[in-house]
Order: C-alpha cells, then sequence, then structure tokens
C-alpha cells in the first residue's frame, strides 16, 4: 500500500441523508477480474450531520479523510457492508465527533472498522463477522483506533498556567493549531487533569473549562489532537481479529464488548522518547499516552485482554507514564490461548487473561485497576509486568487457573482475589493472599536530561524552505532598525573574538577547523565550529539580533567550509575571503524581506580579521529565478 | 565553627521545608470515573491532586440529597447553586484509602461529593458521580420528533426542557433491547407534540449530587414543521428506465425543475435508469425511489479506465454517480458505480485536491 494516495475529495458539506438505499461501487477491475468494491461513499473532511441509515453497502464507506478536522454529528446507524476490497481498504473509516455508530454488520469483507482521533462518538451494537484478512502484519486489526499522533504534538514542560491556561514560552505554534486539541498533565502540578482546548496563541493553551489545579512551571503536558472520551458498547467481534486501541486513547470506555475466540483486546499507550549518551532528550513527541480507559464487563471467549507500554525503556525523557489510571473491571475472560489465526509472531504475554505492562525498563504503566474479573481455564490468569507499577488486582475470581497472580510489577496490591475452584493446600493460593509487591519503586525514576535545541526547533539548514516559513512568522524577527545598530556592533565585536579564537586554532592545529557550513546539531555534532574551537561561550556564538528561539541553537554563524583544513597563511586574498557570516543573511530570502538581519544585511568576518555589513546578494532573487542563489553561492 | 555553621544552615534549611509544608492543602485535581458507573460495589476511585500526604490522608464522602418530587427540584433551576460545603457535613463519610502517595490517592468512593484531609486541612470539595452529558442530537426539533443525548451515567429519566417562561419533561423512551446491564450513554426522547415554539435549554438530573446534580445538556429549538417537498417524477421528464437509454438529461431536467421550485423530491419509479455522467444534486433536493429492490441508478462510461483510475492515481476517478450537496438526501435507490459525497452547495463540481493519507507502520 502506497503511503500517499490521491484522494478527490469535497467541501464541508452537511445535512446529507442516505437511507434504505444500496450502493455498489464498481465491480471489478477490467483488467485483472479482481473485485474492486473501494468508496461506495465518501463524506469530505468537516462533514456535518451526514447520516447513513440502513443501507446495503458493497464497498467501503469513508469519512473526513483529507484532514481538516473530523466529521461532526454523523449517524452510520443500521448498515449492512458486503464484499471484498483491495488489500486493506478500511470498510468503515473516518475521524468522527459526536457520531453514533450503530447497529453496523460487516460481513464477507476483508476490511474493518477504523477510527481516527476525535471525541464523544458513540459505537455500539456493531458486528463483523468472519473477515479473512490475510496474514500481512496489521492484519489481525479489526476495530481500530488509529492513534499514534506524533506531528501535530508537543510534550514540553510549561512555563506557567493561570485557572484556564497554560504557558509554554518555549514554543512558537500557530494560533489556532492546537484548537479542539487535548491537553493533557502527564506529571509535575496538575497532575492528571485533561481539557479541551479553546483557543491557542504562540505560547499559550486555552482551555474549554477552568483547570481545578491549574498548572505551573513544573508541569509536563501534552497537547495533540486525542481520542477522547469514545465509548464502544456491545460490540460483536467475530473474526480472527482483535479490537485494538492504538495510543493517543483518554477516557475512552469500553462496555460488553463480545470476542468470540478472536483475538482480544488491546489497549496502546507508548513513551519512545529517550536520553542519550549526553544527557539530550530525544523524540520529545513520541509520547502517546492510554489514560483513564476503561474495559467493563466485556465478555472474552478465547482470547485476551493487554494493556500495553512498548515504548517504555530505561531512557524514556518524559517523567509522565504512558499508561495511567486505566481500568479493566467486571469482565469475563475464559481460555485466553486466541490463536486461530496461525501468525507466526506470538506473543508471549498472550497467554495470560489480563496483562498489564510490557516494555522494559522504568515504568510505563501505573495504577491499573484490575477488579472483579472472573477468568476461567487457562495456566496464567493475569500477568503484571515489570513495567508496571501500582497495580490493584481487587476481587478478581479465578476458576481452573493454575497460576491466577503472575506478579512481576513494583507496588502490586492484591486484595480479596479468590478461587472459585479451592482445593486444599494449593500452593497457588499463596499468590492471591491480601499482600503488598515488595519492589522498590524508587528504581522507576526517570532520569533528568536537556533539551536539544535542533530538537525543539524546526532544522534551519537542512531545509530551506522551512527557513522561509519560519522566518516568515514574526516571532522570530523582532529586529527593528534601532535595536538593530546596536546589536549589530554586539554581533560584530563576537565576530572579532571569533576571529582571535580560529587564529589560535589555527596556530595550534596547523590549520583551520574542519567544520561544516551549518553543522546538523551545533551543539553536538563533531563538525560543528563550536565544538571543535571548544568555547563554552555561548553568547559568543550568538548573534543578538536572532530571536531568543534561533539564538537556543547555540550556533548563529555560517562557516566557510571551502577552507576548512586551510591555513590562515595559505588564504590568497584574505581581506575579500569569508570566514563566518550571520546565518540570517544566509538566505536571501529572509534579508530581503526586512525581517531579519542588520539593517537588512549580515555581518561578514573575512580571512584579514576584517568585520564588514553587506549585502551581498541580489535582492530579488528568491521570487524569480534562483531561490537558492545565495545559499549555493556560499556553500561553494 | 564551619561546622556549627553548616548545622546552623542545614536547620534553617530543614525548618523552611517543613514551613512550606505546613502552609500546603490538599488540592483535588480530578477524580475518575467522575460520572455514575452504574454498577454496584464500585472499584475504587483514582484522585489526582496535590500535597497528598501517604503518612496521614483521610477522605471523605458525601450524598447531598435532592427532593424526592422531581417539579419540586426543578424549583432549583432557575436559583444559583449555593456553594458547595468547605468541609464535610452532617451525614458524610470517612473512606479508607486503598493507597496514598503525594499526588494520587486510590480509595473506592459512595456519594458525589469528595474532600481530601490532611494535618493542613480540608482540601475544596469536589463534585463527581454527576450525569455528563456530552452532547444533544438536534440544534433544532419539531414538535413530536426524537432527539437523542450521548453522555456518561446518563438517567434514564428526570430530563427537563426549560425555557423563560415554559418547563416541559419529555418522555424518555427506553430502546427495547437485550440488554445485561443498563446503556447509561444514549437516551432517546420525545419532544412534546404540544410544545410551544421557542428556544430551551435541556436538563438532566441523575439523583446523584442534589441541587449541585443538574448538569445542562445542551439546547434545544423547537421551531414549527417544514412544509412537504413537492414531487417530480423522472418520466415526466423523458426518462426511460429500461437500462438501454442514456437518461441523464432527464434525470437532470427534472432535478433542475425541482431546484427551481425552491427545493423538492425527484422521483424514480421501478427501472434502470442509466447515466454516463455525475448528477449533482444542489440544495434542497431529495431522490428518492420507489425501492432500492427495483430501482437502479447505474453509472456507465469506460468502466476499464475507471477502474484503473480510481484510488491510486491523482486523476479524479470519474465514477461518482451522484454527489450530494448540502441539505440533500437520497432514499430507498440503488446507486451502482461508486459514489461519494463530499461536493459543496456552491460549487457544481468538487475540485479533486491531493491529500496525504498516513497508513500506520506495519513495523511496531
Amino acid at each position: 500500500m502506497p503511503n500517499e494516495l490521491s484522494f478527490p475529495v469535497g467541501g464541508e458539506v452537511s445535512n446529507v441523508t442516505v437511507v434504505d438505499c444500496r450502493l455498489r461501487a464498481l465491480e471489478e477491475d477490467a483488467s485483472s477480474r479482481r473485485p474492486l468494491y473501494l468508496a461506495a461513499f465518501h463524506a469530505g473532511p468537516g462533514a456535518r450531520r451526514v447520516k447513513l441509515l440502513n443501507n446495503d453497502i458493497y464497498g467501503s464507506a469513508a469519512w473526513g479523510i483529507g484532514g481538516v478536522g473530523p466529521a461532526v454529528r454523523a449517524e452510520i446507524i443500521s448498515n449492512t457492508f458486503h464484499g471484498g476490497a483491495v488489500n486493506d481498504v478500511v470498510t468503515l473509516n473516518g475521524s468522527f465527533s459526536q457520531t453514533l455508530i450503530d447497529a453496523n454488520i460487516l460481513t464477507d469483507t476483508p476490511g474493518r472498522i477504523v477510527l481516527g482521533m476525535g471525541r464523544h462518538n458513540y459505537i455500539r451494537f456493531n458486528e463483523v463477522h468472519q473477515a479473512s484478512r490475510g496474514t500481512w502484519e496489521n492484519a489481525e486489526e479489526i476495530y481500530l483506533v488509529h492513534g499514534g499522533v506524533e506531528a501535530s504534538k508537543t510534550v514540553s514542560t510549561a512555563t506557567g498556567g493561570s485557572a484556564a491556561t497554560l504557558t509554554d514560552t518555549k514554543q512558537n505554534w500557530k494560533p489556532g493549531f492546537h484548537r479542539e486539541a487535548t491537553v493533557l498533565i502527564i506529571s509535575g502540578r496538575g497532575f492528571g487533569q485533561y481539557r479541551r482546548v479553546a483557543e491557542n496563541s504562540a505560547t499559550t493553551l486555552t482551555v474549554d473549562q477552568p483547570w481545578n489545579v491549574a498548572p505551573d512551571a513544573s508541569s509536563e503536558y501534552l497537547v495533540a489532537p486525542q481520542f477522547v472520551e469514545n465509548a464502544f458498547f456491545a460490540n460483536l467481534n467475530n473474526t480472527p481479529c482483535r479490537m485494538s486501541l492504538w495510543l493517543d486513547c483518554i477516557a475512552n470506555q469500553v462496555e460488553m464488548h463480545r470476542d468470540d475466540h478472536a483475538k482480544g483486546t488491546d489497549l496502546w499507550g507508548e513513551d519512545a522518547s529517550a536520553v542519550d549518551e549526553k544527557g539530550i532528550g530525544r523524540g520529545l513527541s513520541k509520547f502517546f499516552p492510554a489514560w483513564y480507559n476503561t474495559f467493563v464487563n466485556c465478555w472474552m471467549d478465547g482470547t485476551a485482554l493487554w494493556l500495553g507500554t512498548p515504548g517504555a525503556h530505561a531512557n524514556n525523557a518524559h517523567v509522565g507514564y504512558p499508561n495511567f489510571g486505566n481500568y479493566v473491571v467486571r469482565n469475563r475472560l475464559r481460555s485466553p490461548h486466541s490463536y486461530r489465526t496461525g501468525f507466526d509472531f506470538v506473543r508471549p504475554q498472550a497467554e495470560a487473561g489480563i496483562n498489564v505492562g510490557g516494555g522494559r525498563g522504568r515504568a510505563g504503566t501505573s495504577h491499573t485497576i484490575v477488579s472483579e474479573n472472573f477468568l476461567a481455564s487457562t495456566y496464567t490468569g493475569i500477568r503484571v509486568a515489570d513495567t508496571a507499577r501500582k497495580t490493584f488486582l481487587l476481587r478478581n475470581e479465578f476458576d481452573h487457573v493454575d497460576e491466577p497472580v503472575q506478579d512481576r510489577g513494583a507496588g502490586t496490591v492484591l486484595e480479596g482475589n479468590q478461587r472459585s475452584d479451592r482445593r486444599p493446600k494449593d500452593p497457588a493460593d499463596a499468590a492471591l493472599a491480601n499482600r503488598r509487591s515488595e519492589r522498590d519503586l524508587a528504581e522507576w525514576q526517570p532520569k533528568p536530561w536537556t533539551a536539544d535545541p535542533a530538537e525543539l526547533l524546526p532544522p534551519l539548514f537542512h531545509d530551506v524552505l522551512a527557513l522561509k516559513v519560519m522566518v516568515s512568522q514574526p516571532a522570530y524577527c523582532f529586529a527593528n532598525e534601532v535595536q538593530s545598530e546596536a546589536r549589530q556592533s554586539e554581533c560584530q565585536s563576537n565576530l572579532k573574538r571569533l576571529f582571535a579564537l580560529l587564529k589560535q586554532y589555527d596556530g595550534k592545529h596547523d590549520g583551520l577547523p574542519k567544520a561544516a557550513f551549518y553543522p546538523r546539531l551545533p551543539l553536538t555534532s563533531a563538525d560543528s565550529l563550536r565544538v571543535l574551537l571548544g568555547d563554552k561561550e555561548t553568547t559568543r556564538f550568538t548573534c543578538p539580533t536572532c530571536s531568543p528561539d534561533l539564538q537556543r541553537f547555540g550556533l548563529n554563524y555560517a562557516w566557510n567550509q571551502k577552507l576548512s583544513g586551510k591555513r590562515l597563511a595559505d588564504i590568497k586574498e584574505p581581506a575579500n575571503t569569508w570566514l563566518l557570516m550571520d546565518f540570517v543573511g544566509a538566505h536571501d530570502w529572509m534579508v530581503n524581506n526586512g525581517h531579519c538581519g542588520h539593517r537588512r544585511g549580515v555581518n561578514i568576518l573575512y580571512a584579514d580579521g576584517s568585520v564588514k555589513w553587506s549585502r551581498p546578494f541580489s535582492t530579488e532573487a528568491w521570487n524569480t529565478k534562483a531561490p537558492q542563489s545565495w545559499l549555493t553561492w556560499a556553500k561553494e | 565553627m564551619n561546622a556549627k555553621l553548616n548545622l546552623a544552615l542545614a536547620l534553617a534549611w530543614v525548618g523552611l521545608l517543613n514551613f512550606d509544608a505546613r502552609g500546603a492543602k490538599p488540592e483535588i485535581s480530578y477524580v475518575f470515573p467522575d460520572f455514575p458507573t452504574g454498577y454496584p460495589n464500585a472499584s475504587p476511585h483514582i484522585l489526582t491532586g496535590e500535597n497528598f500526604d501517604p503518612a496521614k490522608t483521610e477522605v471523605w464522602t458525601w450524598q447531598p440529597r435532592l427532593s424526592d418530587s422531581l417539579r419540586d427540584a426543578v424549583e432549583q433551576l432557575g436559583k444559583p447553586t449555593p456553594e458547595l460545603p468547605a468541609q464535610p457535613p452532617e451525614g458524610a463519610q470517612r473512606v479508607g484509602p486503598l493507597d496514598v502517595e503525594r499526588q494520587i490517592i486510590v480509595a473506592p468512593l459512595q456519594g458525589s461529593v469528595v474532600w481530601v484531609k490532611t494535618a493542613e486541612g480540608f482540601s475544596k470539595p469536589y463534585l463527581f458521580h454527576v450525569a455528563k452529558p456530552l452532547w444533544v442530537s438536534e440544534e433544532q426539533a419539531e414538535p413530536g420528533a426524537l432527539v437523542h443525548v450521548f453522555g456518561f451515567g446518563l438517567p434514564r429519566s428526570d430530563w427537563v426542557l426549560k425555557s423563560a417562561s415554559i418547563t416541559l419533561f419529555p418522555r424518555t423512551i427506553v430502546e427495547a433491547r437485550a440488554l445485561r446491564t443498563a446503556d447509561r450513554r444514549l437516551v432517546y426522547f420525545q419532544v412534546p407534540a404540544d410544545a410551544s415554539t421557542g428556544k430551551y435549554e435541556l436538563f438532566c438530573h441523575d439523583s446523584n449530587g442534589g441541587a449541585w446534580g443538574w448538569q445542562k445538556a445542551g439546547d434545544l429549538e423547537i421551531v414549527v414543521p417544514k412544509p412537504a417537498g413537492k414531487l417530480f417524477d423522472v418520466r415526466k421528464f423523458g426518462a426511460k428506465g429500461d437500462g438501454l437509454a442514456n437518461d441523464r438529461n432527464a434525470m437532470e431536467a427534472a432535478i433542475a425543475a425541482a431546484q427551481k421550485a425552491g427545493g423538492g423530491i425527484v422521483f424514480f419509479p421501478p427501472g434502470t435508469h442509466l447515466t454516463d455522467s455525475t448528477l449533482a444534486v444542489p440544495s434542497g433536493v431529495r431522490l428518492r425511489g420507489a425501492s432500492r429492490d427495483n430501482c437502479i441508478l447505474q453509472g456507465f462510461g469506460d468502466a476499464r479506465k475507471a477502474a484503473r483510475a480510481a484510488w491510486f492515481q491523482s486523476l479524479p476517478p470519474p465514477t461518482a454517480v451522484i454527489r450530494l450537496h448540502n441539505d440533500t438526501g437520497l432514499e430507498s435507490l440503488t446507486v451502482q458505480g461508486a459514489t461519494w459525497l463530499g461536493a459543496t452547495a456552491v460549487t457544481d463540481r468538487s475540485k479533486p485536491c491531493r491529500t496525504s493519507f498516513r497508513f500506520r507502520s506495519a513495523a511496531r
């Protein structure tokens, strides 16, 4: 399946009802004779009140693909979906909000129900029957909540907050970008609260309801579209596949899910951030929560329930838990072996009825409540993995279970668990006695780390277009003419001090540093001029014209790469050969538009030690023929 | 001397810490679940907040009472709700927590108001276990219409439609489905047939939370019914419906006539109606067939080209049989070919645009 599809989408249509119809897409591919049930029905993104009632649909129905926001207030009721589709064309697909998906039947289709990010949907009484989805890797999913939002996510620490706001001055969001997203406080003050974002400015999120405890500079938060407060009720899965709440799920409810020898139900949270060997946080947006979800009264025959955090490992950068406060209550699980699909990758944890935790290292799962469940006819009843912290196993009942509880978690609390097939002197009963796990919780404390500016901010010299977009945002470009005068002289003295350092380096190493034009990571890359010169004085490498966000890169000057390794004495025309220049001037678009730089020019350090202000390039270059001319010139 | 100074500093530091701790009252930021779950012997709740004391924390809960008569209780709706009591009143109960950390308490909670107490005093009260309505299906409804409400822990009765001068008690409709547990998430009710038109607010109360338990579900405007649209039979516009002739012109003429009349129903008698290009249905027009079993709208054209162009390529597949605009409908028809919806009301054709759709990575 290609990663990108072209798809004709319409605008934001509203108030459309399709009732009692039979919709049939193209029946077969004329050349291969394969069935080609495609979009029998498609509502464009942002569609409102599109109702699909009691139809017979041969093909798929899709809502809102294209991403201007979820379809709102759709009603998809009592439809029957038939027929094959190409590979994995999802049968019922969309990002919805406030939508009712009720009493639909999917039969004889390899497609599936896939839900994107949205809130307050109700998915109930649907049935999926006997779909053969092949043996490819995601074929095992039939109800899927497709989280994993990374691109539009910020996971960071606030710098402040008020009754209805959260402020992070490190950010530079586009105003309105996070509207309708969800903000969740994952650690620090205000921990445990989530809110809908009503509006956002460059640095502040305004939430729809006031916080009960306002965040402050200790609050670690996440903001992104999430799958929030949706409910699944009495759906049937009669396939060899599973129901998967896959990442970014907050406060959803799964009740009375019926799973008949299928592949079970799972809930995924993940924190794939890490602290590298230099103590710098990486992959900060790779935090996908699974918080406050409930699995209640589900009847699962031959299958297991799994709440995992595959991304939790020893070096997570974030303090918060990816899985927190999930409930597994009053479910009935029998014979959870679940392998009639014949897939050859077998998760070792799947043989237990209820599995809490997963992954490696420090805890990814905390405060899972597993209570009043009934587990029967299996080897292991409840497995608590070593990444699970504070799991509460309360009043569960086990019938013909060899090992009722396998507890490797930290701080697990057992209370009132019992066997209904009690046999005298059963050694396994000791495992069920009321107790608290002895394992030390302290070892799960995360390590301290610092932010990597190159990761926090968009890339600079790697992508000229990104640069253009970035400087078009006023927050980056604050120099006015008067301030610029003062800053220009400050910048020039910086360059002069750098020349002294370069001369020193040249004398010591018999050549100028072998630095890159602009390094990938200015603070750490081996080819960074700043690293090579070994000078810790930050202000010397940053230009005062640049905004604090650009200064945080730690290096605001571009290096003439042609001179790397050459001796200063060998340069033929030192007065005309440049060594360093302002990087804001290294793209003509920035300077032409008067946003940045010293009075629309740049300071340049020449090989004879002189520093001059100049505008060395064509001002019309960007909009005419040579958008990268200056950059190209500078690099060559 | 140095040692003494160090000791003094250390003591001052400890004193400072103690002072900080003394000033910090507990605060509750969230209680989960915060809606009535509906099962007895509730599983423990998770309370998050600040300044809980693992060594000594008390949790108190209270169930305020509401008048037994709904009509009396409704009186409360117009009046300002008093503050919740700052401390547990008489009748409140102390609950033994299962586990206390600095920011997290696990405790089985009854009632609908909770306080946490440490040596520094009581937290502010926190209201929970009250109905949590999330949306109402309609913004406007006619008298007698069915409206549904989605939320968590919704009551089966005790719904109130209230305007400035009128209070209505709509009848809820319990679905006849065989449920093992009550579904407390979707409630249907009928707008009273004799309801006066006007703007109303919809409230519910699930009997928890006393006077504080009223929750507003949304606004609803009751409006006069719209007149039914006129019928336009495609045969009268020259459609054959024989599965051989191209009926596109006739169907378009019927649709145009309906549009000109300010909206209406374009009716298709039994038969197979062919079209060689997309039928655009403008705002206010509905297409209605006799039955989906005998009334077919069939798109035709170069099927081979269409199949190849579909889906994977940037060409818009020329196979949409019907494109529906705002305020339109499709009823009792079989539509063959491929259809999708999505054009806006103003544009006749939806512009194909490039959009990216990322499939999740297979490798996890």
